[in-house]
């Protein structure tokens, strides 16, 4: 039998059954009690609960008082129970939950607290049984914890049994048979090369020491060098060892069989990455996939296959989920690294990101949200419009202003689509961006928003109507004009339209124009008046010769006012350089 | 007892208690250097020597410093570890060596505690160390000797207490010690040679296990370090591969002790040595062995052992157990410091330090051991002297000084011509690096060149009389020459090595 940790040599001492101290025997009772009943609660609760607390608190009193008094705390360990000088102090024979069978089943057999045991030491302690008891039973391994700690107040006895039981049972041992004898039999009689040698050395140094320039000295300067090649190990991330180590051996491994299983390391590699929320190691990680599978295309057509069948479920349902999930979290340090990982994931990541903007408000990342749509929407209007939604104005703005950006035609039905969400905000959006694609079937998309039933949406249309070689947009406007209805329409509207048929120079408008200014209507005569104000100003604006003789003829009217305006605007109209330029 | 509502843990106590075991930290490390070198200068100089006269000035004032601030300067040593005022004093890189040097000290002296109180004088701190280094103290009762001399010498302010009977090393414990540490030395080429046979039947490779047997070893590298860098002199042919991983192992872990690394990393550490050639597996016998040149398709077939190592470790159904620096360490051992080597990286462009370690131990391990296709074998000091002259390009050369300085000039195992005309066996450095050519040394001839069960000698032990040294290296000598196996003498039971 062994004992491993500080007590490698030393046997159980049996001749401590002998209790002279009742009152020692009634504390370490308590204390044995009091460290199984924090260990309970610990497990069941976070280390902040205040009962926990209450427990660690009363646990640190009463042991810092018996080791003051005492020196030490030997507690002995059984199956399912803990003993103190062999006295039983505390049972617990469920396996799950015993604390005695967590330190027994790894072979500890006797525990120690000695003198100088400080609060920091316990909560560590109290730490690492947690951590023991939260593993399945046959990975975890206390001894192994505690043996890494070092606690300089807290040492153990185990058995080293597994020498023995783990490490060729029934084997003989490979020790080789050494003849003793012949170790102390015949002498050695140095040849006479080496004692030529060493007379020589005699015979120069008499005091000869051999000379210490043979072993570099270690200089003070070597010092910093060595400690901080050890912190440059201490720091890097084990996960990104291993992937960088996983890809070298990709570029290396020939066999296919062999290719596979690291590839299958590396996806597991990626998904600890992704579940630790390593998001900047996860993004090299898909880059340096993408690279070896370009490279590799070339040479193993099968190898660039299982790439590519990682790459792929690096970006399936369920793995856009997680990704959900963890932002949903709210636990991501580094949400640039968040991004440039979603961006590597194009275009599947890019419906994730319409749950994702529903948070952005609340972590401030709206700007980052919109740049990922930026970079990512040009070449993906389809799934960009996935996204919209009609609850989702402000995202569903930036997402028109990014296809309109596009200024690609084929974009104008996505645009058109979105227009069923009947929000003024994203219909006038609409209107914008349709303006932005150089095309007739964009302009002609615009005039379908001058039915709309929001007035300020077809004000916007109006607003943004440009003229195309079909007549069909003059016909539209001309007739919405004509009819009775239009001088109900509002001052802005009646604007909007009057201004896009005066920049026509279309003869039937200029006629039309002038008809209007010399109609008058008793039954409606402030609104007719309104209208024909309207005329006035959008022959002003619209500043061609054909304009300037029509109000010229309006200065002519009956109406004062619609004289005077017409007056007006020429005298503005004579300033300017526009009508000079028109002309 | 505490209620709930006394039970409220102060959180700026805790900020200030651990502000306090910072500074108590830091107090105890320079009391430790400055402890470690004034014993050291006295071994040297004369006591009326401005050195050590100047030593003994420094060592005072760190500790009046330390009671002027904490009341009380205590030294304890237990179970390995060295406290200071009760609060652990960690070594690391920097300070192992007065580390290792103290902890010898005390042991030595089977000195469990010692006090410096409250009106120490410089001259009574002077006169403690010249009695801490009296060589004439008796070797069987040391403790007691001493501290019989501290009583007449008249020193009050300094007290020492004896180590706990359990802690003291007696001949039968140190015996025990070296027993045991060749069960484990053998245990270990067992289950190397267990997880190749379940590897290649695709069993369930036990990995706690050999983390476990890692936790042994470097308890043992611990308490002994010399005994288990012995070991290393054991070399079984026939498994070459299996004993040469834990040769590497040892080596291994005794370095990155040395470096300062912790027990978590030196396990993780052991594991990527004891792994490193798994890959050799991969490679056919007739290849590894074969006699001659190899030519280029053979040579192709070792160079993948290192990667085809690693692949092997991910593998395994207990990956997860397996440190990832032993992937690192099974790819990098033959890569050298300027990355050339094998096999080619596409864009690591570093060597963790475990791979430095392991490439230096395992370049020295493998020259000092006879190969059918080995011309020579090499003695360590030769394989350290061309590893420190014509193959330094390979390896970190921080790592190699240390390596070279862990080693020393005579490494365990050298078989040594001594000035007596005796010849012997070195069993166990001087931890003073002054005396880096004054090891231990096992006498295995007489002056007459009988072959003899001889005691094990400090070369560092002065005659008396005449003050000079009682016995000194002349010449290394190489066994093969004289028939001699190393390894016999650390292997026969008994009162060797």
């Amino acid at each position: 039998m062994r004992f491993s940790n500080f007590s490698t040599l030393n046997k159980l001492d049996k001749g401590e059954t002998l209790i002279e101290d009742p009152a020692e025997l009634q504390k370490a009772k308590e204390i044995i009690q009091g460290l199984s009943k924090t260990f309970s609660l610990l497990k069941v609760y976070p280390p902040d609960n205040p009962s926990v607390k209450v427990s660690i608190e009363v646990f640190c009193e009463r042991i810092t008082e018996f080791l003051g008094e005492y020196d030490v705390l030997k507690i002995g360990i059984d199956e399912f129970s803990f003993a103190f000088r062999g006295e039983p102090c505390f049972m617990d024979n469920q396996r799950r939950k015993s604390l005695p069978f967590l330190f027994f089943k790894d072979g500890m057999r006797e525990i120690a607290f000695y003198k100088g045991l400080s609060r920091e030491e316990i909560q560590d302690f109290l730490k690492v049984v947690k951590e023991a008891s939260n593993i399945p039973p046959e990975d975890s391994d206390i001894v192994a914890l505690l043996w890494e700690k070092e606690f300089p107040h807290i040492q153990y006895v185990s058995l080293n049994e597994f020498l023995d039981s783990d490490i060729g049972f029934g084997k003989e041992e490979l020790g080789l048979e050494i003849d003793k004898l012949k170790l102390t039999s015949d002498s050695i009689k140095l040849t006479q090369e080496d004692l030529v040698e060493i007379q020589k050395i005699k015979t120069e140094h008499p005091a000869s020491q051999a000379s210490l320039s043979d072993i570099p000295s270690i200089k003070e300067s070597d010092i910093p060098e060595i400690q901080s090649m050890i912190s440059a190990s201490r720091e890097r991330s084990h996960l990104k060892e291993l992937m960088v180590l996983l890809f070298e051996m990709l570029c290396l491994e020939k066999r296919d069989e062999q290719f596979s299983s690291v590839l299958n390391v590396l996806e597991k590699c990626h998904y600890e990455m992704v579940n630790n929320k390593d998001f900047s190691n996860a993004s090299i990680l898909l880059k340096r996939l993408l690279d070896l599978k370009v490279i590799l295309s070339a040479k193993s057509d099968e190898k660039a296959k299982l790439i590519e069948r990682i790459l792929i479920k690096t970006k399936d349902e369920s793995s856009i989920a997680k990704l959900k999930d963890i932002f949903c979290d709210g636990k991501i340090k580094d949400y640039e690294s968040f991004f440039q990982y979603l961006e590597l994931l194009i275009p599947e990541t890019i419906l994730l990101i319409g749950d994702i903007w529903e948070k952005v408000e609340e972590h401030g990342l709206c700007r980052r949200t919109l740049s990922f749509l930026e970079k990512s929407g040009p070449n993906q209007v389809g799934t960009l419009i996935k996204i919209a939604r009609a609850e989702r104005v402000s995202l569903t703005k930036e997402i028109i202003s990014i296809i309109g950006k596009t200024g690609d035609k084929k974009a104008v039905p996505y645009l058109l689509d979105l227009a069923r969400f009947q929000d003024r905000a994203i219909s006038i959006e609409i209107i914008s961006a349709l303006k932005k694609i150089d095309s007739d079937t964009a302009k002609k998309a615009i005039l379908k928003f001058l039915f709309e039933d929001d007035e300020k949406v077809r004000i916007t249309a109006a607003e943004n109507l440009e003229y195309f070689e079909d007549k069909s947009c003059l016909d539209t406007i001309f007739e919405i004009v004509k009819k009775k209805d239009f001088k109900k329409k509002s001052k802005l509207e009646k604007e909007a339209f009057l201004n896009f048929l005066a920049k026509s120079r279309n003869d039937n408008v200029h006629i039309f124009f002038g008809s209007l200014l010399k109609k008058s209507n008793i039954l409606f005569k402030k609104r007719q008046n309104e209208t024909r104000l309207c005329v006035v100003s959008a022959l002003e604006s619209a500043a061609t010769p054909e304009a300037v003789a029509i109000l010229k003829e309006g200065t002519h009217l009956r109406s004062k006012s619609i004289r005077q305006e017409c007056h007006i605007a020429l005298r503005k109209l004579e300033k300017s350089d526009a009508l000079k330029v028109k002309i | 007892m505490l209620d709930h509502s006394e039970a409220t843990y102060d959180e700026s106590k805790a900020v200030s208690i651990k502000a306090r075991y910072k500074n108590l930290a830091k107090l105890g490390e320079e009391i430790l250097v400055r402890f470690s070198s004034v014993i050291k200068t006295a071994q040297i100089f004369e006591q009326n020597n401005n050195t050590f006269i100047r030593q003994i000035g420094l060592f005072f004032n760190r500790i009046q410093n330390a009671l002027a601030n904490e009341k009380e300067a205590l030294f304890q040593f237990k179970k390995n570890i060295l406290f200071f005022n009760y609060y652990r004093v960690k070594f690391d890189f920097s300070t192992y060596d007065s580390f290792k040097f103290l902890a010898d000290a005390f042991r030595e002296r089977e000195i469990g505690l010692l006090n410096f109180s409250l009106g120490l004088q410089e001259e009574e701190l002077k006169d403690f160390i010249l009695l801490f280094n009296d060589t004439e103290t008796k070797k069987e009762n040391p403790f007691e000797d001493f501290r019989r001399k501290l009583a007449a010498s008249g020193i009050s302010h300094i007290t020492i207490e004896k180590m706990h009977p359990s802690e003291i090393l007696i001949e039968e414990s140190i015996e025990e010690q070296k027993k045991f540490a060749k069960k484990v030395f053998f245990k270990s080429i067992t289950h190397l040679q267990e997880i190749i046979q379940r590897e290649r039947q695709r069993k369930r490779i036990k990995v706690k296990t050999t983390q476990r047997l890692m936790q042994t070893i470097i308890d043992l590298i611990i308490q002994n370090e010399s005994i288990m860098v012995g070991l290393t002199n054991l070399k079984n042919h026939n498994e070459y591969t299996l004993n040469h991983s834990v040769n590497v192992c040892l080596l291994s872990l005794c370095l990155g002790r040395r470096l300062g690394l912790d027990k978590r990393e030196l396990r993780d550490l052991g594991i990527s040595a004891f792994f490193h050639d798994i890959g050799k597996l991969e490679v056919p016998e007739e290849i590894l062995n074969k006699p001659g040149k190899l030519n280029d398709k053979e040579r192709e077939e070792v160079e993948k052992h290192p990667y085809q190592g690693a692949v092997k470790l991910t593998s395994l159904e207990d990956m997860n157990l397996i440190p990832v620096k032993a992937l690192c360490v099974a790819m990098e051992h033959h890569i050298d410091a300027d990355l050339s080597g094998y096999p080619k990286y596409w864009k690591k462009n570093y060597m963790d330090i475990f791979s430095k370690i392991v490439e230096i131990s395992d370049f020295f391990d493998a020259i000092t051991t006879e190969r059918p296709y080995r011309k020579k074998v090499m003695s360590r000091e030769e394989a350290l002297k061309l590893m420190l002259k014509d193959f330094s390009y390979k390896f970190d050369p921080l790592i190699l000084k240390v390596f070279a300085n862990m080693l020393g000039i005579y490494p365990i195992g050298s078989l040594v011509a001594l000035n007596s005309g005796e010849v012997g066996i070195v069993t166990e450095l001087n931890p003073n690096k002054e005396f880096m050519a004054r090891p231990r040394v096992k006498l295995i001839s007489d002056e007459t060149g009988n072959k003899i069960d001889g005691e094990i000698v400090d070369l560092a032990e002065k005659d008396s009389a005449t003050n000079t040294f009682k016995r000194t290296i002349l010449k290394s000598l190489d066994p093969k020459q004289y028939n001699i196996k190393i390894s016999d003498y650390f292997l026969v039971e008994g009162s060797y090595l």
